[in-house]
């Protein structure tokens, strides 16, 4: 028992100091190039999804799709790739001072800021 | 004979070998690691470790439990270690191409490629909920055959080890002779990918061999860069719901199923399946992948 003990213990220095490591080295860091790749990345992420156009994030950290059936693709940097949720209209989207907030309607999925964006 | 795990010896290479290749896309790519997604990678790994203390002694006790009904006695001859990692890698190949055909597999398998990276840590993030899901059940026959428990657990960490390795995308491709056979970080990056063309396929463990023989091989193209993750991937580094949501999903779905049969085939029809066939199996997307494929450009 002491020996898993040790594997543990020397498990969780092992994780804190790699992880310790990839911030140092300043890994990570994606983005939407733009426009054109949000449709792109939208089409990928979603399976038959048909992108009309874009509205992309000042940031370029988050971006919403609009699809030809009249359905949206919400998407958000995660990590340092792209994450979506295919939304169907009315969004959940508010306003604020930094830009739009649009509700993925999943808990761990979250709301996406779209910084900057005002209108859809 | 005792033999010792091969996994715990290996951990220190794994350290340092994940510390090689973050150095590695400092240089070349910087997005190729995050800290973020690397931080639950090893933090499931962990989790997986625990869990595997805390119900490895009920997996030992029914190995050594079932290898009293053995038809041969195997002794530990190098040949018969030889014999038992080939025949291991078969069992693997089995366990691994239900683990995505299977939704009850799938629950518990689904963490490993929960990461939309792929890299070495992403070898890490292993189950928690292993012996839950019965995956010990793709052992038994080696042990039935009379392959001696210890050696089927060496060999099994033998294989983990191999499989650790192919998690990159540092190295392109292998030698042809080796691409051939064995598994790769090409064949596996196709493995962990969502493009609809690669999706379950490339399921082999160590010897890329029973994906031929099977018909599940395809091979990495330079046109479709290997998109990570999960169907619908979480944005989440939540460990737990890493770990967990897919049982979470099916507790879900088998609650509110009509009937007695939607509920088991929740369980143990690929993931997507649905009563109502709303949702996307990878049968699906494929199709509709192909469709717009084949249908002429606007």
């Amino acid at each position: 028992m002491s020996a898993q003990l040790i594997q543990i213990g020397g498990s969780i220095v092992a994780i804190l100091f790699l992880a310790a490591v990839a911030w140092a080295l300043g890994l990570g860091g994606g983005t939407i190039a733009d426009e054109a790749q949000a449709m792109t990345d939208a089409e990928a992420i979603l399976s038959g999804f048909d992108a009309e156009r874009a509205v992309l994030a000042a940031d370029h950290k988050a971006a919403i799709v609009h699809g030809r059936d009249g359905s949206v693709a919400l998407l958000k940097i995660h990590g340092s790739q792209v994450a979506g949720r295919r939304l169907s209209a009315p969004l959940d989207a508010r306003p604020s001072a930094d830009g739009l907030i649009v509700s993925s309607g999943e808990r761990r999925f979250g709301s996406v800021l779209l910084k900057g964006v005002t209108a859809l | 004979m005792h033999l010792p795990n091969p996994v715990t010896y290996a951990i220190p290479a794994f350290v340092l070998l994940v510390l090689a290749e973050m150095i590695a896309a400092w240089a070349r790519d910087r997005k190729r690691y995050c800290p973020k997604d690397t931080l639950t990678s090893l933090a499931l790994g962990t989790g997986s470790t625990v869990a595997g203390i805390l119900v490895g002694g009920m997996a030992l006790a029914i190995s050594y439990g079932v290898a009293k009904f053995a038809i041969f006695d195997i002794g530990f001859k190098w040949y018969w270690f030889v014999v038992c990692f080939v025949l291991d890698d078969l069992s693997y190949y089995a366990f691994h191409r239900s683990a995505h055909r299977v939704r009850w597999f799938w629950a518990s398998h689904v963490i490993h490629h929960s990461s939309q990276h792929y890299n070495l840590s992403t070898a890490l993030r292993q189950t928690w909920t292993g012996f839950f899901s019965l995956n010990l059940l793709f052992r038994l026959p080696l042990l039935l055959i009379g392959f001696p428990v210890e050696m089927v657990l060496f060999v099994g960490g033998i294989n983990l080890i191999y499989q650790f390795w192919i998690h990159t995308e540092m190295i392109g491709r292998m030698p042809r002779w080796f691409e051939a056979v064995m598994n790769t970080p090409s064949h596996h990056r196709v493995h962990h990918a969502t493009n609809a063309r690669y999706l379950d396929k490339n399921y082999a463990g160590v010897f890329i061999v029973w994906d031929k023989m099977f018909g599940s091989f395809i091979e990495e193209r330079a046109d479709d860069r290997p998109r990570y993750g999960i169907v619908k991937d979480l944005g989440s580094f939540n460990l737990f719901w890493a770990a967990f949501h897919e049982w979470i999903g099916i507790a879900k779905d088998v609650w509110a199923a009509p009937t007695l049969k939607a509920k088991w085939n929740y369980m143990v029809k690929p993931p997507g399946w649905s009563h109502d066939g709303s949702r996307d199996t990878s049968e699906t997307i494929k199709a509709r992948y192909e469709a717009r494929e084949a249908a002429p450009a606007e």
